[in-house]
């Protein structure tokens, strides 16, 4: 058969669907039912929602492969029961280890930098540098031993019987020499951030466990 | 349908009542399922997992439509299900109208006797694979709302609750899906229409 007639518009097909399925207001239905009666357009569209809803409504119907009931050990909780209280002590292990040995890293540096600090001479030993000795504790000197340029390393080194230099150093070397640069702040910001990447990182695995299973 | 004193039980973490539940929806859950993914075992797949689901989340079901609330996990289910399967190549519906497929006849199309009237039988099935494939190929929404009220015979209000959306987008887009299956009917040489039927 061909549908000769002209076709409704999307509000009026809206309408008519809804009509097929008794889902209009009283007043609307009587607005379609005599519009039904006199117009052949919304006859035929008439005929063919009812055609398709009854050839949905009997569609074969798919056969049921199985049962879907629950067995107990597939409803058995997942984060809870013993295993979380154990992945958190986990976590908060390897959170305390992380965070310790932070600190002591941190300390460390932070007890190098004051010494550092007291060692260097102040502003005004520049102009007075014969004061500078007397004021420094033999800490520092051992300190600022160890952290020599490079220029005095490469002196030693270049020795066969390497060894740090012993005996205070003549201060006009000392005021020359250049200030050693800070390498910490960066390399403490790198550590805090590897920190804190491998702390979101098993958080998200314990999260993706318990998830799993 | 169903009795609330299994949900009520099933809520205080009683596995029978629960599977009592099941034993109730599994067909209808399924048949939802498999109209929506058009694959048999990707159906299976999600019914199981809904059931799952609704059993761990029964603490968030309130008074109400339990069908609707467990029909709604269905859904949802089904539509990640859709989300995960774009990435991979779908099974099409037509393997179930074969011969011993999934699918059993239906009665406005089973013939009660198909070698007396061999060509109104295989017409039948060719329209129902015609229909089936235009379902299909309808997008997820539409989709949705088709199988639920022409397939499933559900009312809007109930629809409209499985769906998560107001009545009247039940109403607009069934309208839509149903334009959209008669134009892809008439495509493959279909008209629906049934005269004399009113």
């Amino acid at each position: 058969m061909k549908h000769a007639h002209r076709p409704l518009s999307p509000a009026a097909w809206e309408q008519l669907s809804a009509y097929v399925d008794g889902a209009l207001p009283p007043e609307e239905q009587r607005a379609v039912e005599a519009r039904l009666a006199s117009d052949p357009a919304w006859q035929a569209a008439w005929a063919e929602l009812r055609a398709l809803k009854t050839g949905l409504a009997h569609l074969p119907p798919p056969r049921r492969p199985r049962d879907f009931t629950l067995a107990p050990e597939e409803v058995r909780p997942r984060v809870r029961g013993w295993r979380w209280p154990w992945a958190w002590a986990g976590l908060a292990a390897a959170a305390v280890g992380l965070l310790a040995w932070l600190v002591v890293g941190a300390g460390l540096g932070v007890l190098g930098e004051p010494a550092r600090k007291a060692a260097a001479p102040p502003p005004t030993a520049l102009a007075v540098p014969q004061a500078a000795p007397a004021a420094r504790p033999p800490q520092a000197e051992a300190l600022e031993a160890a952290a020599l340029p490079a220029e005095d390393g490469r002196a030693a080194a270049s020795s066969p019987t390497a060894r740090p230099p012993v005996g205070p150093t003549p201060p006009e070397a000392r005021d020359a020499r250049p200030v050693p640069a800070e390498p910490f702040p960066k390399t403490r910001l790198l550590w805090l951030a590897a920190a804190a990447g491998g702390l979101a990182l098993l958080w998200w695995l314990q999260r993706r466990r318990g998830r799993g299973g | 349908m169903h009795d609330p004193t299994w949900v009520e039980a099933a809520r205080r973490g009683d596995l029978d009542a629960f599977n009592r539940l099941v034993l109730a929806y599994q067909d209808q859950a399924y048949r939802v399922a498999y109209r929506l993914l058009g694959d048999p075992d990707a159906a299976a797949d999600a019914t199981q997992e809904a059931f799952l689901k609704a059993y761990r989340g029964l603490r968030t079901f309130r008074a109400g439509n339990f069908r609707a609330w467990l029909l709604r996990i269905v859904t949802n289910t089904c539509y990640d299900a859709l989300r995960r399967q774009r990435r991979r190549p779908s099974v099409s519906l037509d393997a179930s109208l074969e011969e011993g497929g999934p699918g059993e006849a239906a009665a406005w199309l089973r013939d009660p006797n198909p070698a007396a009237n061999p060509e109104t039988y295989a017409e039948n099935r060719a329209l129902a694979a015609a229909l089936e494939a235009c379902l299909q190929g309808l997008p997820p929404d539409f989709r949705a709302v088709a199988v639920l009220v022409d397939v499933e015979g559900l009312d809007y209000p109930t629809a409209a609750q499985v769906l998560a959306v107001p009545v009247g987008t039940v109403k607009s887009r069934l309208a839509r899906a149903r334009a959209r299956l008669r134009d892809c009917l008439r495509a493959a040489g279909w008209e629906p229409s049934s005269p004399g039927e009113r």
